[in-house]
């Protein structure tokens, strides 16, 4: 089977003028049908970057200055200007963080959704306000005839993400893009939404990357995931295999350094130092200088991510590393 | 000198809502109601709930960034609220605050050196050469190095920063200090270094902690007891370890469900706690959180309950009419 997203030695340049910076270093992965991809990272790794270059969202001084991103066959980077407007928000949606600065708050949010759905679907009036309550029924929206016809403010920031959700979904798109999606949320809200979630995928099938700083977060809704850092792949496999057998020092560092509720530690276990700055990065692997496993090639030469023979599992996982654990 | 630190008596901060050209007042959040705490010498008292419970307020309230609708605060041996003048200025260098977002909590005009001098200069203690000789030992305290006293807060990171509001805070070696939020505007590496920073500290100075949070997993790690808030109200209080063996309060227990957890793959969650947070504007009658209880009775809409002692610990407290383990023993 092909999969459905096909993303290849992706590159995301920002010319800055105290030079190029590159936001997101030759980054490939593939996601099938049905299936959820987590990338995960802290703050300033490229993984919001690499789903705006998905999206061509990219504005100068930045640039996607090499790769290939297919969608079902099709190489969405070749696309024109006005293909790519079909393209946005039909074939590939995409959910973002901040449901308030994401929605209009001058426009209702019936509005909103028709507008979308008119120029994708080509439905009518009627069918389109049809159309998208059904779709904010779908996502748990109480009384969703009159939230039609309300503005954004006058919902709740759960109910918020949830209009998103079904905004994004009302176009059937091939392709969800979800960048911290529960992040704003409190957590008996955000169990809500990551419920939701899991509930529709396994009602539409849907293939879906799914952004997020939560390793818990990633464990419960993703089938692979991608760690990233200073805007390089570290780590792929199984969800599963990546939580529990990380092989990467960053990836086990970021699970040690995160309070687990049962397991109490009188001192957590640190990443020493702070992200460095993106003109600061190690020459060789990005993670050098905060590495506790440094060797000297690690200075000097990039780790490319190569695949792991794992003789007990026939799921595939790489690692990008000289000295992994 | 007794055990407790800081004892609040029937604390309530209640905002005017004022509308109109007269500004009437047209009616009240109800911010924080009747809140009964104490907080041991020593100890790190946690305050858990979602946005909008009221836990911010309440520990504005505490140090008097507030000042309480009503209520009485006792703060090592004198009464807080009634202090004026210089025996307030006094009292208030020994209970410090770190707030939340250390981006906003830093004056961007001041030099680093400059924000953590500031508590001396307030006070008018030390002379210029020490007080210079203190920063740089309160900026290495914190793992800073003390020749950046002349740099800007935006020359930081988010972490280092934070820790530049530590040393601010631990300046006048307070006896209390209030950690509102203090990690959860950091990744996690970052996160906990400082978490491991506020524990060292503590250890030294034998500093008392309450630390608000949401994250349930980071309540955990750093608290000794526990104080869950929903709406205004302390729903429930108990020590770290009894809490989490046996969480009594409906809330308490869907809170814990909620939180997601490392490797245990995708499941299905469980007991998701449905609706939301109501408006303290308008809070539900009798218990606040019975419109969201799966468990509630028909006191429930009727009766607001009160904190009291489990009949099988007596140190810990819940505001509930449900039993919840004879109502789990009748559903099995």
């Amino acid at each position: 089977m092909k999969p459905v997203v096909q993303v290849k030695d992706l590159e995301t340049t920002f010319f800055l003028k105290s030079g190029p910076f590159r936001a997101v270093n030759r980054i490939s992965y593939e996601i099938n049908k049905g299936e959820t991809l987590g990338i995960v990272g802290e703050s300033g790794c490229g993984k919001s970057v690499t789903s705006f270059s998905l999206m061509r969202l990219i504005d100068r001084p930045g640039k996607v200055t090499h790769g290939e991103f297919n969608l079902n066959g099709e190489n969405v980077f070749g696309f024109s200007e006005s293909q790519m407007e079909n393209t946005r928000g039909g074939k590939v949606a995409m959910i973002f963080q901040e449901p308030m600065t994401a929605l209009n708050p001058v426009l209702t949010i019936g509005y909103q959704m028709d507008e979308q759905i008119q120029k994708h679907l080509k439905y009518s009036n009627k069918d389109s306000r049809d159309r998208a309550i059904e779709m904010l029924e779908l996502v748990g929206i109480p009384s969703a005839k009159e939230r039609y016809d309300s503005y954004p403010h006058h919902l709740s920031g759960g109910m918020r993400q949830r209009a998103m959700i079904a905004m994004a979904l009302s176009c059937n798109p091939q392709f969800l893009i979800a960048d911290e999606p529960t992040t704003a949320l409190d957590v008996t809200i955000q169990a809500q939404i990551l419920e939701l979630f899991q509930s529709l995928q396994e009602k539409m099938n849907m293939t879906v990357q799914f952004i997020t700083h939560d390793l818990g977060v990633i464990s419960e809704v993703s089938d692979k995931v991608l760690v990233m850092y200073g805007g390089h792949a570290c780590e792929t496999g199984s969800t599963t295999d990546i939580l529990t057998s990380p092989r990467h020092p960053y990836t086990a560092a970021l699970i040690e350094s995160r309070p687990k509720m049962g397991h109490r530690v009188s001192r957590l276990k640190t990443i020493s130092g702070s992200v460095p700055a993106p003109h600061e990065l190690p020459k060789g692997c990005p993670f050098a200088n905060r590495c506790p496993n440094v060797l000297s090639e690690c200075w000097n030469f990039k780790p490319q991510l190569l695949p792991l023979v794992v003789a007990s599992t026939t799921a595939t996982r790489s690692v990008a590393c000289f000295n992994p654990l | 000198m007794s055990d407790i630190i800081l004892e609040a008596t029937a604390i309530k901060k209640h905002f005017p809502i004022r509308k109109g050209f007269f500004m009437r007042e047209t009616g009240q959040v109800k911010a924080v109601e009747e809140i009964n705490l104490s907080i041991r010498r020593g100890e790190t008292l946690g305050l858990v709930g979602e946005s909008g419970c009221g836990k911010s307020t309440l520990g504005r309230t505490l140090i008097r960034l507030y000042e309480p609708t009503s209520g009485s605060i006792q703060f090592d041996g004198a009464d807080f609220l009634n202090l004026k003048g210089e025996a307030l200025r006094k009292k208030r260098r020994d209970i410090q605050m770190i707030f939340q977002d250390p981006y906003a909590s830093l004056d961007t005009r001041m030099t680093i050196g400059q924000i953590v001098e500031q508590p001396f200069k307030i006070h008018g203690l030390l002379e210029k050469n020490e007080r210079e000789s203190r920063v740089k030992q309160l900026l290495e305290l914190v793992g800073l190095k003390a020749s950046h006293v002349n740099r800007y807060p935006h020359e930081f990171s988010g972490g280092q920063r934070q820790r530049i509001s530590i040393a601010r805070a631990i300046s006048l070696n307070p006896k209390l200090i209030i950690c509102d939020e203090p990690v959860s505007a950091l990744d996690v590496s970052i996160q906990a270094q400082i978490l491991n920073l506020l524990k060292d500290l503590q250890d030294r100075f034998k500093l008392t902690y309450l630390f608000i949070s949401h994250d349930l997993s980071v309540i955990e790690h750093v608290c000794d007891r526990i104080a869950v808030m929903y709406l205004g109200r302390i729903v429930e209080v108990a020590s770290r370890d009894e809490l989490f063996k046996n969480p009594s309060h409906p809330y308490t227990r869907a809170l814990m469900s909620s939180i997601p957890n490392i490797g245990q793959g995708k499941k299905k969650m469980q007991k998701i706690l449905k609706g939301e947070i109501p408006s303290p504007i308008n809070p539900p009658s009798g218990c606040a959180f019975h419109p969201r209880c799966t468990y509630k009775i028909k006191e429930c809409s009727e009766i607001n309950p009160q904190l009291k002692s489990l009949t099988t610990s007596a140190a810990h407290f819940k505001a509930c009419h449900v039993n919840l383990d004879t109502h789990l023993k009748e559903i099995l």
